[in-house]
């Protein structure tokens, strides 16, 4: 019984501890750029938080972040670092509107299936790349994943600005979506719409993954030793490309909410980096769907009061990038404890037996 | 002649990540997975241009970058290293923190979003010597570089003696190769690690600089896009050795040079700007597909 509590307690300070340091040293930055931290947060909090349309507009700031932050965990808990979601996510963007403004006259929940299929194949297909030369040839998926991405933003600008540009739009955009393949939104008060639905599908989708099923099991163990894995007889090399592809497609899902539920049509480089916002959001989580859920909120939170605090007192929206960084510094040491604690265990089983 | 320019830009493109990947050797070979390099880069950037558009001083400039990148490289150094904290991630944060706080400043000390540019900025200027221009071949290339260009080729030398013919280099190899056989010789694996990250760390500051104070006279967010990865990615190709490293380097920056190049001809310039990338796409499978001949194992996962 004691035990248990303790452990809860440990779950629950390894988040909270490192978001308090970020926060703390954050007031120092405040103060020395001449802020009261104080008055920062508080514009912070409020905007974030006091009031129905401010508390919505945090969800629906949560959303993007939900999906990138769940598509990261898959591959992290895997040990394969994906920072490809970003790239991931325009490709998904790109192919729900491409579906959306080609199609015309599906009754709507089939129209908005379809956009979806057509994220999830793109996001798929271009996940595929790293999948194959992580797996097979292991090539580093790190630095391949981030050269994708500038290909990703570079080919979707591309098609946004010539062959499927809007006629009479000032920037590189195309056409609008259908009616039919639009996800409508909640109320007129704010922008939060059913992508945000979707999402929760999707973090309870990853909660039956890890928990259920025989692949959640074996990403684990592919997480935890992947040469022990591959030497009980996993092909490790499969289940690479494989997961890459998951997480490939839970990224894709980003883009198409972005683009079903908000701009209603894909704009060039419209994304303000939330692939990388899931690296956060995903270690923040410990790559436990509930806790992404929690972390992807919590950034919502910090990026919609950002908003507000910059318009209210003037502090520069970036101070939540720069307090993003601080968190993941404090991550990374209680990431390390919990693996070594992990690999303690294994040894002491090893011993055992 | 054509190709004289497209090499002279190739070796001037080269430079930034011929130089991040000279220091990311180090890391590398003392087993230190070191992503930090575009964060060391991109604040070094930054300080770089503050500390010119301050003092009017480059070595002073200089000066500032490095020192700020090696303090980022100690912080580095203690989370990863004495904090055993995971070393993708603390690099991880490293970056996002770099964008983070340039942006901060660039935001609440200048008043400035997405760029930073005036005339008090002082860069470096090429250096024109008509002796070297004269001599064939490498005349054309090497003449009319930038300064840091000049000691990023001198750099990639001292390196190699460094690494190969130093205690500390011999060290550093065999801090990498067995961290426990390091150990029980009496080598401090710790020292050796955090000496590893400030080479890289100042030269990924020269990289910086060599990019916001050569290349251009101004500071842009996030202007490394994603050199420091590309530096990685020049290690990965040549085998952690300083010579493998600095050619892909060249390699890379040629990529780069001859998008430029291409960049009047009737091919949207989307997908000449993807050249670099995808090169380096091909260029790690490649490498991946050299390394597996001839290894019949399945799904080889060596990390």
């Amino acid at each position: 019984m004691k035990t248990e509590t303790m452990r809860w307690a440990k779950r629950l300070a390894a988040p909270l501890i490192p978001v308090f340091l970020a926060f703390l040293v954050g007031a120092i930055f405040l103060i020395f750029s001449g802020h009261n931290p104080l008055e920062a947060y508080g514009a912070l909090f409020e905007g974030a938080l006091i009031g129905k349309s401010n508390l919505l507009n945090t969800l629906f700031s949560a959303t993007p972040l939900m999906f990138t932050g769940i598509a990261t965990a898959v591959a992290f808990r895997a040990n394969i670092f994906n920072m490809g979601v970003e790239g991931q996510l325009y490709l998904g963007a790109f192919a729900a509107a491409y579906v959306g403004f080609t199609f015309h006259g599906l009754p709507p929940v089939v129209h908005v299936s379809l956009c979806l299929l057509a994220a999830l194949a793109a996001g798929a297909l271009y996940a595929l790349i790293p999948g194959l030369l992580k797996g097979f040839l292991n090539a580093n998926e790190m630095v391949v994943t981030i050269m994708l991405n500038y290909v990703a933003t570079l080919l979707t600008g591309y098609l946004a600005s010539y062959p499927f540009k809007a006629k009479g739009v000032g920037f590189a955009a195309t056409d609008l979506i259908e009616k039919s393949a639009e996800l409508p939104r909640f109320s007129k008060m704010t922008q939060l719409n059913y992508s945000f639905v979707i999402a929760l599908v999707v973090v309870l989708l990853a909660y039956v993954l890890f928990k259920k099923t025989k692949l959640g099991y074996e990403i684990d163990a592919i997480g935890k030793n992947g040469n022990f894995a591959e030497a009980v007889g996993m092909n490790v090399a499969k289940k690479t490309v494989l997961i890459m592809i998951i997480s490939g497609m839970i990224a894709s899902l980003a883009g198409a909410g972005e683009v079903l539920g908000v701009h209603h049509r894909f704009i060039s480089d419209f994304s303000p980096g939330y692939g990388w916002d899931g690296l956060t959001i995903a270690l923040l989580g410990s790559n436990h769907p509930a806790g992404v859920l929690v972390a992807a909120l919590f950034f919502g939170m910090l990026k919609n009061g950002g908003s507000s605090m910059e318009l209210v007192v003037g502090v520069p929206r970036s101070l939540i990038d720069v307090i993003q960084g601080l968190i993941i510094f404090f991550l990374a040491v209680d990431f390390i404890a919990k693996r070594f604690g992990l690999f303690q265990t294994i040894l002491a089983r090893f011993r055992n037996a | 002649m054509d190709i004289w320019d497209i090499l002279h830009g190739a070796l001037r493109m080269a430079t930034p990540i011929g130089l991040a990947a000279l220091g990311g050797v180090f890391t590398h070979r003392a087993g230190v997975l070191n992503i930090a390099i575009e964060g060391m880069m991109l604040i070094s950037a930054f300080v770089g241009v503050i500390t010119s558009y301050a003092t009017g001083s480059v070595t002073a400039a200089l000066l500032a970058a490095i020192a700020v990148s090696v303090v980022i490289g100690l912080i580095f150094s203690f989370f990863g290293v004495t904090l055993q904290g995971n070393i993708i991630i603390t690099g991880l944060a490293v970056n996002i923190f770099a964008l983070g706080i340039t942006s901060f400043i660039l935001q609440s000390a200048f008043g400035m979003r997405g760029s930073l540019s005036s005339p008090k900025i002082v860069g470096l200027k090429p250096v024109d010597m008509p002796w070297l221009g004269g001599v064939p071949v490498i005349g054309p290339i090497l003449n009319n570089q930038t300064p840091i260009v000049y000691a990023g080729l001198l750099i990639s030398i001292i390196v190699s003696i460094v690494l190969y013919k130093t205690k500390f280099g011999l060290y550093v190899r065999v801090v990498g190769e067995n961290e426990d056989a390091a150990r029980s010789m009496g080598i401090r694996v710790s020292s050796i690690k955090y000496g590893a990250v400030a080479i890289s760390a100042v030269l990924s500051a020269l990289a910086g600089v060599n990019l916001s104070l050569e290349n251009l006279t101004m500071f842009v967010e996030n202007m490394t896009s994603g050199r420091g990865f590309i530096a990685l990615a020049a290690i990965f190709c040549g085998q952690g050795t300083p010579g493998g490293a600095y050619t892909f380097s060249f390699l890379f920056g040629l990529a780069d040079a001859v998008q430029m190049r291409l960049q009047g001809f009737n091919v949207p310039g989307a997908f000449i700007q993807m050249i670099p990338y995808l090169f380096i796409v091909v260029i790690l499978g490649v490498a991946g597909i050299m390394r597996n001949r001839g290894n019949t194992q399945r799904g080889i996962r060596n990390d």
